[in-house]
């Protein structure tokens, strides 16, 4: 129906690939959280462009989870490898 | 107006594979951060209009959440990475052998060895001028 659409499909499946290959070949902890998160914010923008190609508008409601669920866990990652607990509280 | 929304979400996509080509390719964790943090804000950014323009058009009123969505991501982004370039360098993880300066670990070495000064010098002044102070206390 839009061609234009399934060419951005297929830039963003070759960006993931190339993101979750870092996830795969990351030599450290945190090559592999980088490779995460760029691997979340290409998720996002195929499932927005995979919504509007087969018109189910209502996975917009998943992006958004899948936007906060990628950020927290971000923050909890480099919280876990910079003092070695994720969440940070009071009690030492 | 629909071949401008389009252009937009492949102008995002383009900006997403070259984000990810570069963490790919480049050789440290700080490189390959700076490559994810700043090329995804402006897919986030273009891709999150497009979405929107061609879902408004395409329902006949105004859609906002994907360009929300995505609005959330572009703030996010930055601070998420850059705790991530905190925790990693934190956690000690080596910098690439073509790295010329480490500006960090020198401020670390210059806050460690020179003590507070309250008149307000840099620290290479005070530096000066506290070691012929220092050496008749300690003799």
């Amino acid at each position: 129906m839009i061609p234009v659409l399934d060419v951005a499909l297929v830039v963003l499946a070759i960006s993931l690939a190339a993101a979750v290959a870092r996830v795969l070949v990351g030599p450290t902890a945190a090559d592999r959280v980088v490779g995460l998160e760029l691997a979340g914010v290409n998720l996002l923008a195929i499932m927005g462009a995979w919504s509007l190609r087969s018109g189910h508008t209502e996975s917009f409601d998943a992006m958004l989870v899948l936007a906060a669920i990628s950020f927290v866990g971000t923050i909890a990652v480099a919280n876990y490898l910079a003092r070695g607990r994720p969440i940070d509280d009071d009690r030492g | 107006m629909m071949i401008v929304a389009e252009g937009l979400i492949l102008l995002g996509a383009l900006f997403l594979l070259v984000s990810s080509l570069g963490t790919f390719r480049f050789r440290d964790v700080y490189n390959r951060l700076h490559a994810a943090s700043i090329s995804t804000s402006g897919g986030s950014l273009l891709t999150g209009f497009g979405l929107s323009l061609l879902a408004s058009l395409h329902k006949g009123t105004l859609v906002l959440r994907p360009l929300l969505i995505l609005l959330v991501v572009f703030f996010l982004s930055p601070v998420s990475s850059h705790v991530l370039a905190q925790a990693a360098y934190r956690a000690g993880v080596p910098l690439a052998p073509e790295t010329v300066q480490d500006d960090l670990a020198l401020a670390d070495l210059e806050v460690s060895e020179t003590p507070m000064d309250d008149d307000g010098g840099s620290a290479a002044e005070a530096e000066e001028e506290e070691t012929p102070m220092a050496e008749p206390v300690g003799t």
